[in-house]
Order: structure tokens, then sequence, then C-alpha cells
């Protein structure tokens, strides 16, 4: 399942500075060719799984940021600012992805081929009975004007969310197991059934 | 940091004061007039004549010239109809809708936008640099506060344009202010100082599934979260930092750009406004009376942060006065549902960065409002902690700034500011919803894509209405305009595929571009600004100004000068007069010397720099008289007993500032 894309090149290929971050060399600060179409995980010279440390992925990203943000470019042309712009707007978005537990699942499952959640739009088969009927008793607490049994619905969901994204966490490290894929395309998409739920309350 | 002996500037751009600062190899400095006063009141008038003030000596008028005197315009940019219902009372230059939803100044009969008013400031505390630095300034970094959208980034962009001054970036406030906080942390590092440390590839253990926002235990143990509370004259911004290793990332921002100074001034003026029409049954609708209202508020305000009352004085004509005096607990009673704001928004900032108040290890006060008292307790009762005061809140934003345009100009390699987005932006979608594309607090640059189709048949052109805001429906977000996509070749409905980019850069502001997917053709995008104005009228006022600002050159800048001189001649003659026996025989020759010199050379010098020089020269000469002269005045009035409106005013003669804004 792990890339074989273990790292950045180990010195630039412009200034032959000993690289010490991937993307960009933070000496001279030219791109590396690799990361051209490289995906998320690359960009940050991180095997394509679901385990990280988010610490490492910060770091990483800090790193990656001092050498490619625009404001490091202040004396350069137009056409390097604007290549500058979009390239830290692609990376600043593949590290919102990463860092997010959940849409580093979905991005993983979207990667890895196969229907994406999305598409998929099947939820786990018991979800939509129980999402009716919490709905029904959430409007009866509230025309009751019931509050701590509003509180109650609000923790009781909130757990069961806690619950989805552990079994996420669960399946998305069996990435290379069709069953475990097609079970995470579910779980992701009932949570957005207890989003709403919870937007609701 | 000095590219080929260019300096690019920081200018803190303020709702009633600006300033401008930059950074040698000792760190920042701001730029400081004769008597060591570094901010530009942001204020400008225009006499009957088309001659302009900017700063001290327009706010010292403006109780004489209130319709023509344009004080915080900053409220007023990038806004439209809507906002400005809100602003009018409390105005007393003429103010009225203009094209499309934005507004327009008038004055002598002609049509000024803010932007017009903002670039006559930003010109000003250019020339301020000039003469500080003996070299031209193109290039400044500007500051916004963080919680500004889009239209009002744009029109802050525009006037520097029409200024003819470079914004090469805009800041936001209270992330400037971080930067300048940090820096003192931190010390001056080299020019061109490196990070040399190696990235850490610590064993990746498995992921612990923490909130998306929550890598503050992730950021390492040097790294330090920060809330910068940021409560300026016209806006309030609180932004949660975290600071690593001369990185400056902000999680969450928060706040709101009509809550500031004004806001508790006008508690002030609204309290009096009823009181005198209870008490004397007169409204206070005179241009003159508001103004001398407006300006009695302010310094009640200033005045109440260092005394427990203050006794307010406001004459109405007809022999009528009102009196009273205000106790600070009364002060704090009518600004309590404004601070209350203040600590709501902290809350909201806190919950978007996933953190409890007792995350927040420093809280750095910002902005002349935080020294209030009640201010500084709720935000220490929020926080847990007391607020950390040792920087002059007045001068930190434009630090920072200076600190940004070194770290453009290459000087700083050590420091990063990674800030993001206050609001969300979105398109209106189908029935009026808004759809949104990019959330609130996304790390900036960032950039969304949408796609776009037809549908009719052959249709050439689609219309988006781009949105910033929270709300769920469009007509509760600010439009942002009306952005036309053409060109798109003729088609069967629902065939074109037109992919939409919504790109906002390090400058919070948005860039659009598009391209028809199946022809790969570059779609053409034509923006119609909702509040703000088009390319084409920035770039005429931009060369009318410079066509104006050639006569200045010639003609009208010798005519004021001449007309200063006269004026100030005039002033020290009757300072000599009523004074000039409290001063030693020797300075007081000095002076009539001085005042010889300087006349002379009015009548037989043309050349404008050199009689700028001899007349801020001759104010220095006149220091002692000027000593003298206040003196005096002062012991009249606590004779008189006089206090009010009339007494700030001539203590603003003094030096050109009130007195009562000493700082705490």
């Amino acid at each position: 399942m792990a890339t074989s894309l273990k790292t950045y090149p180990t010195r630039c290929s412009t200034c032959a500075t000993l690289a010490e971050a991937p993307l960009a060399c933070s000496d001279c600060r030219s791109l590396y060719e690799h990361v051209r179409g490289a995906d998320h995980f690359e960009l940050f010279g991180l095997d394509r799984r679901y385990e990280l440390d988010p610490a490492d992925l910060h770091a990483r990203y800090l790193s990656i940021a001092r050498n490619i943000h625009p404001d490091a470019f202040g004396n350069a042309d137009d056409v390097t600012r604007q290549l500058m712009l979009r390239i830290s707007a692609a990376v600043n978005n593949a590290y919102e992805t990463l860092r997010d537990p959940i849409l580093r699942a979905d991005y993983l499952l979207e990667l890895t081929g196969g229907r994406s959640a999305a598409d998929d739009k099947r939820v786990p088969p018991e979800l939509l009975a129980d999402v009716m009927m919490l709905r029904e008793e959430i409007d009866e607490a509230r025309s009751a004007g019931d509050v701590d049994r509003l509180a109650g619905h609000r923790r009781s969901i909130g757990d069961r969310r806690g619950e989805v994204i552990r079994r996420i966490e669960e399946l998305a490290i069996r990435m290379d197991d069709p069953a475990a894929r097609d079970e995470l395309r579910l779980q992701l998409n009932s949570l957005k059934y207890f989003d709403n739920l919870l937007a609701q309350l | 940091m000095d590219q080929g002996g260019e300096i690019i500037v920081g200018i803190d751009l303020g709702t009633t004061f600006s300033l401008v600062a930059w950074c040698d190899e000792r760190g920042p400095q701001v730029v400081r007039d004769a008597d060591g006063e570094a901010r530009v009141p942001s204020v400008v008038s225009f006499a009957p004549d088309g001659t302009m003030r900017i700063g001290w000596e327009a706010r010292n008028h403006a109780i004489e010239n209130p319709l023509h005197t344009v004080y915080s315009v900053k409220r007023l940019m990038g806004i439209g109809a809507d906002v400005l219902a809100r602003e009018l009372p409390y105005l007393t230059y003429r103010v009225r809708p203009g094209d499309r939803d934005q507004v327009v100044i008038e004055i002598n009969g002609r049509a000024v936008t803010p932007q017009e008013i903002s670039a006559m400031i930003l010109r000003e505390l250019r020339q301020r640099a000039e003469r500080a630095l003996g070299r031209p300034i193109r290039r400044a970094v500007v500051t916004v506060p963080a919680y500004f959208d889009d239209s009002q980034r744009q029109a802050t962009r525009d006037a520097g344009q029409i200024a003819g001054l470079e914004i090469v970036r805009i800041v936001n406030e209270p992330t400037a202010a971080a930067l300048a906080y940090g820096i003192g942390q931190r010390g001056p590092a080299a020019a061109g100082q490196r990070r040399t440390t190696a990235l850490p590839i610590g064993d990746r253990s498995k992921c612990s599934g923490a909130a998306a926002g929550a890598d503050g235990q992730a950021a390492g143990s040097d790294a330090t979260t920060l809330a910068v509370f940021d409560l300026g004259g016209g806006t309030f911004d609180v932004t949660v930092l975290r600071l690593h290793d001369g990185v400056f990332e902000a999680i969450s921002t928060h706040g709101d750009t009509h809550l500031g100074g004004d806001d508790f001034d006008r508690q002030i003026s609204d309290l009096v406004t009823r009181e005198v029409q209870a008490e004397f049954g007169v409204a206070i609708d005179a241009p003159q009376t508001r103004q001398a209202l407006r300006l009695l508020a302010e310094s009640v305000k200033i005045r109440l942060t260092e005394q427990r009352e203050a006794r307010l004085e406001l004459d109405l004509g007809a022999g009528r006065t009102y009196r009273r005096t205000l106790s600070r607990d009364e002060f704090e009673r009518m600004i309590d549902p404004l601070v209350r704001r203040t600590i709501e928004a902290c809350e909201r900032a806190l919950a978007d960065a996933r953190l409890s108040p007792g995350d927040i290890e420093r809280v750095v006060m910002v902005g002349g409002c935080s020294r209030i008292p009640l201010v500084r307790q709720r935000v220490a009762e929020f926080f847990g902690r007391p607020p950390y005061t040792a920087l002059n809140p007045d001068e930190v934003v434009a630090m920072g700034a200076a600190v940004q345009a070194q770290i453009l100009a290459g000087g700083r390699r050590d420091l990063l500011l990674l800030d993001v987005t206050p609001l969300s932006l979105g398109i209106e979608t189908m029935g009026g919803a808004m759809g949104k594309l990019i959330m609130r607090n996304t790390r900036i640059p960032c950039q969304a894509r949408e796609q776009f189709t037809t549908f009719v048949d052959g249709q050439s052109s689609v219309k988006i209405n781009v949105l910033q805001g929270e709300r769920e429906m469009a007509a509760d977000c600010r439009s942002l305009g009306e952005f036309v996509l053409s060109g798109i070749p003729p088609m069967p409905a629902g065939i074109p595929k037109i992919e939409v980019s919504f790109l906002i850069d390090a400058n919070g502001i948005l860039n659009v571009t598009a391209r028809e997917q199946r022809s790969g053709r570059e779609a053409s995008i034509q923006v119609v600004p909702a509040h703000g104005l088009t390319r084409d009228e920035v770039r005429r006022i931009e060369l009318d100004s410079i066509r104006f600002a050639r006569e200045d050159m010639t003609a009208h800048r010798l005519i004021d000068l001449r007309n200063q001189i006269e004026f100030d001649l005039h002033k020290t003659r009757q300072a000599l007069e009523s004074v000039g026996d409290a001063l030693p025989a020797e300075k007081r020759a000095a002076v009539e010397r001085s005042m010889s010199d300087l006349r002379r050379l009015s009548e037989t010098c043309s050349d404008a720099d050199e009689l700028h020089r001899a007349l801020t020269a001759f104010g220095r000469s006149t220091l002692p008289l000027a000593e003298a002269a206040i003196s005096a005045a002062l012991r009249e009035r606590s004779e008189a007993g006089e206090l009010g409106p009339t007494m700030s005013e001539t203590e603003s003669a003094r030096n050109g500032r009130p007195a009562d804004e000493a700082r705490i």
C-alpha cells in the first residue's frame, strides 16, 4: 500500500544544497521537478497511508511554507510570484486535507481508486431509520421546550459521531482491503447525517 | 532589506490616527515629528479656497470647519448604503450614496470617494517618511482590520494606487501587532539570517484523530499561543496565533469593522443629546455644536481612562450651557454592551480555533481603546490572566507592518506570516442560497474551483454573484460584486463546462479566473464591484490626482507655504506681544531674528522645498515661546475654572494635540 516515493531528493538540482524540505529548495527556493503532479502525501514527503503524526505533518508544512510562500518572493518577477501564489494555495489545501482525519480518509479513498464516498451515496443500513427517529424525538423535545432532553440528544449524537470517527480510523488503516474501503464509504457518508442533526441542535 | 537604496515602509492607516514606520538594523522605527509624536490624525480638511490640511492641523480646526473636515473615513471604505445609514447620524460632513452601492463625500460641491480621502492621508504619510529617510518612497505595506472584507481591502489598495503608492502587501492589523511583539521576544536578527534547523523526521505514531484545529499540542514545546485583542478607533479584531520559530501562524480571527472608540464616543454624544433635549428642549443640530460634542465626547472618554469622573460642558449658544459630571461607573454601564460584544468575538475566535481561554498563553492588547479599564478588566476575566500591555498600543501595528515590509524586501528570511481569511466565501446558488466554497479561517493563499454551465442554447455569458459572510441566504451576506464570464463558445445548453477558480491571495483579496474546459479557452471576466471602484475608475482618479499633484508642485504648494508662513508669523507676533515678557531677553531676540529671516525668505525664495525646511526650522526655534504661551493659557483657564470643548481646543493649539491623551 505504501508508495515507493519515499522522500524528496537529497540535493537540490539547481544549487546542489542538501535538501531540508520536500517541494522546494530551502536555499535557492527552486521547486523540485518531481513534485509536479504529486499527490498530497508526496508533496509532504510522506508515505501514502492513513497513520501520520500531526506534529510531524505540521513541521513539514511550516518548513515547506517558508520556501514557497509568496512573501518569500517579494523581489521576484510577477510570473514567479503568481506561480508561488498558486503553489501555496495548493499546499495549504493539501495540508488542510491531510491534517483532518475525515478529509484524509476520504482523500485516501479517492487515491486508492474505486468510487468516492460522495459518489457512493450509501449509508449503513440501520442509519436512516435511526436518524428519522432521532429527528422526531428532537422535534418533540423542542416543541415541549425540554432543554435537558435536547442537551441529552446533543451529547448522545456527539458520542455516536465520535464512534463513527473511531470506526473510520480503524477502517482507513486497512485501505488495501476492499471490504474495509466499502464500509469506509458508508461510514463517511453517515457522518454528514450526524453533522446535520448537530447543526439543528 | 534595503533594495538598491529603496525602503518599503509600513503604514498603519487607522480610523483616528495613522502612522508610518520602517525597519533598519536596529529593528522597526516609527517616523516621528519634531515633538516625538508618531500619530498623524486621519483627518483631512478643505478650506473654501481649496486649501487642504491633513493631520493635526485639520483636526485642530475641526470645530470651525465641521462641514469640510473629513474624519473616520476608514469606516466608509468599501461600504454600501446600508452601513452608511448607521454612520450618518454621527458625521458632521456630508456623505451620500454614490454610483452603484458606494458612498461619496461632498466637499465644496465636489463628490469625493473615501478612497481619495484615504489616498490623501497616505500621501501625507509618504511625505513624512520621505522627509525622515531623505529618499523617495514608492512602496508600502499597509495594514487593515483582520475582519475587513474583500471590498474594504480592495478600497484600501485602490487608495494606495490613487496616492501613487504601490501597496505591496495588505496585512491584518492584529497579525502585524503579533509580528512586532514576536520580534520583541526574538530580537532583531542579522539581515538575511536563515533557519538552518533540519526538518524533524520523528517516528510517525498513529494519528490521534485530534480535532482539525487542535494541533496546538503538535506545535512543539517552544510554540506560544497568543491572542491579539485589537480595539482601535473604529474597528475591533481578535486573532488567535501560534508563534513558532519565527513563523507567525494565525489560527482564527473574529471581529467587527464598525466597533471601536468612535462607538464609545457616540454613547456619550447620545447621552448629551438626550439630556440637552430634555433640559433645554433643543436639538443639537448645528454642525459646529455637533463637531464640538464629538470632540468633547472623545476627550471625556480619554479622561475617564485615568480619572474616576470627568466634567462636561457644552456651549449651546444663546447664553445656554449644558453642564454635568460623568462618572466612570456611569460610562462603563453605557459601554458595557459594546465591551460584551468584543468578548463574544473572543469566544467565537477561540471556538473556531478549538481552544479554550486557558490555552492562550499571552493576550496582547492593541489599539487606543485597549487602555479603557473596563476593557482590560473584561479581557483579563475572560482569559483568566492579566493582558500584556507593555507594547505601545498605538505604534505596534505600524512597527509590525514595517517588519513585514522587511520580510518582503528579503531582509528577514527567518520570519514568515501565515494568515487566514476572516469570512467564508461563496456564490449565490439557485433559490438565493449561499453556497460556501471557502470556509472562514482557512489559511491563505487558498483556492476553490467550481464548475458552471449554461441554461440556454448558444448562451455566451454567465453571471456569478460572489458573496462573503456566514449566513445561509445570499441576501444576508455581503455581495462582492457580479462576475460576468463571457466569450463562452456557442454550444447547446448544459454542455459548456466552465471551471471558475476563486483564489484568495496573501492579502486576503479574491482573484477570479475561468476556463471553458471543452474548448480550453480562457473565459474573460468582467467585475462590477458592489461597493467599490472599477479598475477604470481607479485609473482615472489616479491620473487626475497626478495632474493635480503636479499643479500642486508648481503653484499651489508655494502659495500654501507662503500662506502658512504668514499665518505662523502672525501667530508668533501675537504670542510675543502677550507672553513675550516671560522669556529671557536673548530668547526673545532669537525669536525676533527667526521671524524676520523667515519673512525675507518667503518674499524672495520660490523654492518650495527650501521654504518648507525654513518653516519647519522656524517652528522649532519658537518652541520656548509656545511653551510660555501654554503655561499662560493654562493659568488663565484654571483661574476661570473652564472645562469642556473650548479647553481641549485651546490645549490642542499649544503643540498640536489634545493634552488629555496622555498614555497610561
